[in-house]
């Protein structure tokens, strides 16, 4: 970390999960940024402590007095440590189940379509993934709420279920905006392509998420590969990341004259963003495991 | 600093341009074509000087320069009993040959293999069942079949020309020609229309792009329904009853190209083949048993295939299988008694020019590079066919003389008598002279035994002269076409190493530069939230860059390349969108932050409130909605011109619009040049000082506006007339009004802003000095950003296809857009994140215009507006200005940006230095166009190098460079008008900061 940097590192992921959070709840009273040397003194101590494990998740400008570092935690242990620490530890056997309903989600929705039914009849096929794979998401992913104290599961899957539209609105746009044609006889496939997205993006993160800004922005942000970060963070960003990635690289064969019936939109655009969701599953799992490993063996 | 980047850059554009015209030169040999149509001068021996205007022929009427020919061809000046006695039957023949029906039957990428056979061994057994006709003709030994060889191009129109002119064109020729699709150089159509011949062409429209005049019937067919198998061919068949009734004409040209589309849906092995091969040998029984009634036997039929395919169908290749073309020749001069069909008879295409052209009587077209096919002169006696093979070398001889002076006849025969023919010549030309000498001197031994009554001695003799004359004709036939299209290696690769330095090295005057500025962004852009680490525009531009150039080498991609640049374009833009609303999120948060924290201190914040007068929630509304502008204009852009090769047939707003009403197009070319003056307007109210001098710029701006408007209304009235007296006169105005009002709002906006403001009067204190400087000359060079933009936009509108209107106007908003976006927040974006972003919109734009990578779609109509009389100089600019309208646009948008740009960085005293400022304003925005097009044009290159024997060289990957040289000289224009605008404005600037600091001491 740059000496001369301006920016504090600093994250609470077990007590104080976001900063602004804390900030308005008057638990950080000051922050100020560590340098290397501070910032491994305070772990120490806080990790002594029990109550704060600083491991990077936010970064704050503090433009006064950047050599005196100093951080400074109250009312910590006030707030229900057992119930934070049970949900943000999500154990990867529990984000690979989750990713394998997913999975099997989408695998029931191309059954049922049945083979080449993507191709033959775009539309059809995007609706019954859209009808298997809505459910098993918006389930799963209210399971794994962010705040299950202040939230029930039903009124997760109820944003899960605003969101689906909403995420499908803006993934249209994108798409729109980025060529996908807009006569009439696209409209359905274009319709349910964007409701797929919908869930691929938007909706895993409405349903863990709800309305905080700061996950959000985490989301839209690819610093996660780098500092580490929650568990939920890596099981909604990296898959979402790859889903809009492969429908980006997906789309790249449609202008070629192969005269191949799967170059019409939206269906190698669809293939694109299921193998990079796919890929991106398997891309957090290896992160969560990574970060489950290097967490543990700073405890020990 | 600032020097040695500029001397570096120069250095650089120097060695470009180097190497690029080295290139050019390499790659696209300009070889002399000879002007004009051959006359009664081909009868003659070619002498050593070139011909002067005066001793050219008179003009005949058709029928006398048909008999001219005629006897000239047989009476050479020297010999004139002797060919009347000798030559009768070629005199007899070439009156014969004057009322002579002659069929041309071309049966598009027929592969001789197919009729032929390959390597001695005859056709499958399905395709000889397929064309039991032909084949019975062949073993009858009743046509003479050969194996032509194309040249590269493997695709219909300069096959068509090359078998017409005996031709190989090279690929500049066409380029040149590209306003007119026209045959111009000398062929045998021309010519036979000159002698009064009637012409008469079904089939292939595209032989009446080459020849639109020539033909008393014509009923063209497109081959653009590449699935349309039996149409194509029923539309030429139906006329044949007909025609073959008629008999009035003497050329017939059926061109079918059903065979040509059964490969291209199935290829060679498909089930429609044998079918459409039934199909074609019907036709020739058809045509050939009708020539059979007409007596005589007067009647040629040839069966000709432009190319052949590949395994798969296609063609435009060098490989056999596309080179493979047949010729087949049926009449009574091409029987001979005895005959092996399946031989493999090796031919060149353009043998079939010289040939067809002896055999018809007219003289040989001036550039063929091909040689008499021996086995179609059976019928005639030896000496006639040594007169033609004569006739064959002096044409030849010509073509040489236009390409090496050095070449000489007589010089040749002197040079022989001093050295022997024994010695083996080592210079090209030498080899050639002797090959000359040695045939013209056998030729004229064997005539000087022609009375000798040993028949075996004449006939050695005969053998010799033919020999001879063949060892000439083939050695100087191979060495005019390698002429036409050899590369030499060494010369394009050293090419290529001259345009990788200047690439480097505009790279490391780049990298250098960034160097120089990142510590001081550093301190200033702190705003920014992960300094160090990639950014993902960043990362984004980088990879677009790089799957850009990987799709160079992909033809569908460079076919297609709007979509590539569109698509790329939009996601940066989104991204931008993504940015946007992610600082947004960010900055709320912050702000909770500050709230906590009790806004003890925010300098950064409260400069901002003061300095833009703009509330955050505002300014990111702003910042949102000047994205999203972008975007939308960018879709509706992409939507106007569906563009490319493939997909061009797919519905867009254009073809819809061209088949609405007119006045629809007319409304929207009004709302547009309404709009963009209202643009210009509201821009020109931004600014804080307004001197009158920015009222008389926007009074001229209004009314060119109002001469645009009179133009369109003027075109409405009268669509029919093109060239219109008054139209004429309206752009002329217009131009003059344009160009005077910009050049004086460049030279004298950096005058009219006062160097301080007047509200803070500069003697107080010195710090805040350079500020106002800085704010003077941001207006000075905004003034003439929004100035040259404006115009720009209007000139567009005024020269630009009507249809362009509405996509013009976007290209000019997306402009604006964007430069605000960018201004509103600094810290955002990197400064070249925002200048790549710019040339990213000027690309996404060009192909918006309609713009592609084939020089069909250059507008030649628009280059003609305001000229009174022609001039090549005059409208080729005008061109350049149609076809680059929006680079060029937004690279003065660039002037906007430059003036947008954070003046608030130099207010401390240290960066206050004119040098400084000029650095910090121009170097970035000139340095980087010109290293993305450097890079774009030496991967091009390479690609064009690595791609050289591709199939579609010529149709695809060539056009492409033109495009791409072109597009360097844009990136040259733009960057000097940006650098020069900018030294101009500092210049003037700091000479009158000093003479005021003079004058207040």
């Amino acid at each position: 970390m740059n000496r001369n940097n301006f920016f504090c590192y600093a994250s609470a992921l077990v007590l104080v999960p976001h900063v602004d959070d804390a900030l308005r709840h008057g638990e950080i009273s000051e922050l100020i940024n560590p340098n290397v040397q501070c910032k491994q003194d305070k772990h120490h101590r806080l990790v002594q402590n029990g109550s704060v494990n600083l491991s990077g998740l936010h970064l704050l400008r503090i433009p006064a007095a950047p050599h005196r570092a100093r951080l400074v935690f109250r009312n910590l242990p006030k707030r229900e440590p057992a119930m934070r620490a049970e949900v943000t530890q999500i154990s990867a056997l529990t984000a690979a189940a989750a990713h394998a309903l997913c999975f099997a989600g989408l695998a029931a929705g191309h059954a049922l379509a049945g083979r080449g039914a993507l191709i033959s009849n775009p539309a059809l096929a995007l609706r019954l993934l859209v009808v298997c794979e809505a459910p098993v998401v918006i389930a799963v992913f209210s399971y794994l709420r962010r705040d299950p104290g202040s939230c029930s599961f039903f009124k997760a899957a109820a944003r899960g279920l605003i969101g689906l539209p909403i995420g499908a609105l803006l993934n249209a746009f994108g798409a729109i905006v980025l060529g996908a044609p807009v006569g009439i006889k696209y409209w359905a496939a274009t319709i349910y392509w964007s409701l797929l997205m919908s869930l691929f993006t938007f909706v895993p993160a409405a349903c863990v998420f709800g309305a905080s800004k700061v996950d959000w922005q985490n989301v839209l942000s690819h610093s996660i590969y780098f500092t580490p970060t929650d568990v939920e963070n890596y099981m909604i960003s990296a898959p979402c990341h790859g889903a809009v990635l492969g429908a980006w690289l997906g789309a790249w064969p449609m202008p070629l004259d192969w005269e191949r019936p799967w170059q019409e939109w939206p269906i190698c655009v669809t293939y694109g963003a299921i193998a990079g969701r796919l890929v991106g599953m398997a891309v957090s799992l290896v992160l969560i495991v990574v970060h489950k490993r290097s967490v543990r063996a700073k405890t020990d | 600093m600032g020097a040695a980047v500029a001397g570096w850059t120069v250095a650089a554009v120097l060695l470009q341009v180097a190497g690029l015209s080295l290139f050019l030169y390499g790659f696209f040999p300009v070889k002399p074509t000879l002007r004009g149509f051959s006359g009664a001068e081909s009868y003659r021996m070619p002498s050593c000087r070139p011909l002067s205007a005066g001793e050219l022929e008179p003009t005949l009427p058709p029928d006398q320069l048909g008999s001219l020919y005629r006897e000239l061809s047989g009476i050479p000046p020297v010999y004139d009993r002797l060919v009347l006695m000798v030559f009768p039957e070629l005199i007899f023949m070439f009156i014969w040959f004057s009322s002579i029906v002659q069929y041309v039957l071309v049966v598009d990428g027929l592969p001789a293999e197919f009729v032929l056979g390959r390597g001695r061994k005859p056709p499958s057994k399905e395709m000889m069942e397929s064309m039991p006709y032909t084949q019975s003709l062949l073993a009858g030994c009743k046509a003479t079949a050969y194996h032509a060889k194309a040249a590269p191009p493997t695709v219909t129109m300069p096959r068509l020309k090359a078998m017409v002119s005996g031709a190989i064109g090279g690929f500049l020729d066409v380029a040149f020609n590209f306003n007119t699709q026209a045959f111009l150089e000398d062929n045998l159509l021309d010519q036979l229309h000159m002698i009064g011949r009637k012409l008469v062409m079904l089939g292939d429209e595209t032989w009446i792009k080459l020849f639109p005049t020539l033909f008393v019937r014509q009923d063209g067919v497109s081959s653009f329904y590449v699935k349309d198998t039996v149409e194509v061919d029923f539309n030429v068949s139906r006329h044949l009853e007909f025609e073959l009734a008629a008999k009035d004409w003497s050329v017939l040209v059926l061109h079918y190209l059903g065979l040509d589309h059964v490969g291209h849906i199935g290829g060679r092995q498909s089930a429609l083949m044998t079918q459409k091969m039934k199909e074609m040998d019907d036709v020739i029984r058809r045509v050939h048993t009708a020539s059979l009634q007409d007596n005589l036997g007067r009647t040629l039929l040839v069966v000709v295939s432009d190319h052949g395919m590949t395994e798969g169908g296609n063609h435009g290749g060098s490989s056999y299988e596309e080179t493979d073309s047949l010729a087949l020749f049926i009449g009574h001069s091409a029987e001979s008694p005895y005959c092996s069909p399946y031989d493999q008879n090796e031919a060149l295409q353009v043998d079939l020019a010289p040939t067809l052209a002896l055999l018809l009587g007219i003289p040989i077209p001036k550039n063929n590079i091909g040689v008499l096919l021996p086995e179609l002169f059976n019928s005639l006696t030896e000496h006639q066919k040594l007169r033609a093979l004569e006739l064959n070398s002096w044409q030849i001889l010509r073509l040489l003389q236009a390409q090496v002076p050095a070449v000489c006849l007589q010089d040749c025969i002197n040079l022989e008598d001093t050295r022997g023919f024994d010695d083996l010549p080592e210079s090209i030309e030498k080899k050639l002279c002797h090959l000359l000498s040695k045939a013209f001197s056998s030729h004229q031994s064997s005539h000087l035994h022609r009375g000798s009554d040993f028949k075996s001695a004449e006939a050695g003799y005969f053998g010799t002269a033919v020999d001879n004359y063949y060892g000439f004709l083939r050695y100087a036939s191979e060495w005019l076409s390698h002429r036409a299209t050899d590369k030499p290696l060494y010369l394009l690769i050293s090419a290529i190493l001259l345009m990788t330095m200047s690439c480097l090295l505009l790279m490391g005057t780049a990298s250098c530069l960034f160097k120089k500025q990142s510590p001081s962004q550093a301190g200033n852009h702190s705003e920014s939230n992960l300094d160090q680490g990639w950014q993902l525009d960043e990362v984004f531009i980088l990879t677009g860059i790089f799957l850009y150039v990987i799709s160079l080498g992909s033809s569908s991609f460079v076919e297609e390349e709007q979509y590539t640049w569109h698509f790329l374009t939009s996601t940066l833009y989104l991204i931008f969108l993504i940015k946007t609303v992610q600082s947004m999120l960010k900055v709320s948060n912050s702000t909770l932050v500050h709230r906590a924290e009790g806004k003890s201190f925010d300098r950064n914040n409260l400069t901002y409130a003061t300095s833009h007068e703009l509330t955050p929630v505002k300014r990111d509304g702003y910042k949102l909605c000047t994205a999203l502008i972008v975007l939308v204009a960018g879709r509706v852009i992409r939507a106007w011109h569906q563009g490319g090769i493939n997909w061009v047939h797919f519905p867009d707003i254009s073809k819809l619009l061209s088949q609405a009403d007119s006045s629809i197009v007319k409304s929207l070319q009004i709302i547009s040049v309404l709009a963009a003056v209202v643009l210009y307007s509201v821009s020109l109210m931004s600014l804080r000082t307004r001197p009158k001098f920015v009222i008389w710029v926007w009074l001229s701006h209004i009314s060119c506006g109002l001469l645009v408007l009179l133009h369109i209304w003027e075109n409405q009235i009268d669509a029919s007339l093109p060239i219109n007296h008054s139209t004429t006169s309206i752009a002329q105005l217009f131009y003059a009004i344009a160009s005077v009002s910009i050049s004086v709002t460049v030279l004298a906006s950096p005058w009219i802003f006062p160097i301080y403001s007047t509200d803070a009067e500069p003697t107080v204190s010195y710090g805040s000095c350079p500020v106002k400087h800085i704010h003077g000359i941001s207006n000075s060079v905004f003034l003439t950003g929004i100035t040259y933009t404006a115009f720009w936009c209007l000139l567009q509108l005024f020269l630009q296809k009507p249809i362009n209107a509405i996509p013009l106007l976007l290209i000019f908003l997306q402009t604006v857009s964007s430069v605000v976006h960018f201004s509103l927040d600094k810290a955002l974006y990197k400064q070249w994140v925002q200048v790549v972003a710019m040339q990213f919109l000027a690309m996404a734009g060009h192909f918006g215009l309609g713009n592609t990578n084939s020089l069909a779609t250059i507008d030649v109509a628009g280059a003609f507006i305001g000229i009174s009389s022609y001039s090549t100089v005059l409208s080729g600019i005008l061109m350049f200005i149609i076809t680059y309208g929006s680079p060029l646009m937004l690279y003065l948008g660039m002037v906007l940006y430059v003036s947008m740009k954070d003046s608030d960085d130099m207010c401390t005293p240290q960066h206050f230095q004119w040098s400084y400022i000029l650095e910090n304003m121009v170097m970035l925005p000139c340095l980087l166009p010109l290293l993305i097009n450097s890079v774009a044009l030496t991967a091009y290159t390479l690609v064009l190098l690595l791609m050289r024997n591709h199939l579609f060289v010529w149709s695809v990957f060539s056009p492409k460079y033109l495009y791409v040289c072109a597009a360097t000289v844009c990136t040259y224009v733009g960057v000097f008008i940006v650098a020069m605008t900018g030294v101009y404005s500092c210049a003037v600037f700091s000479f009158r900061a000093r003479s005021y600091r003079n004058k207040s001491l």
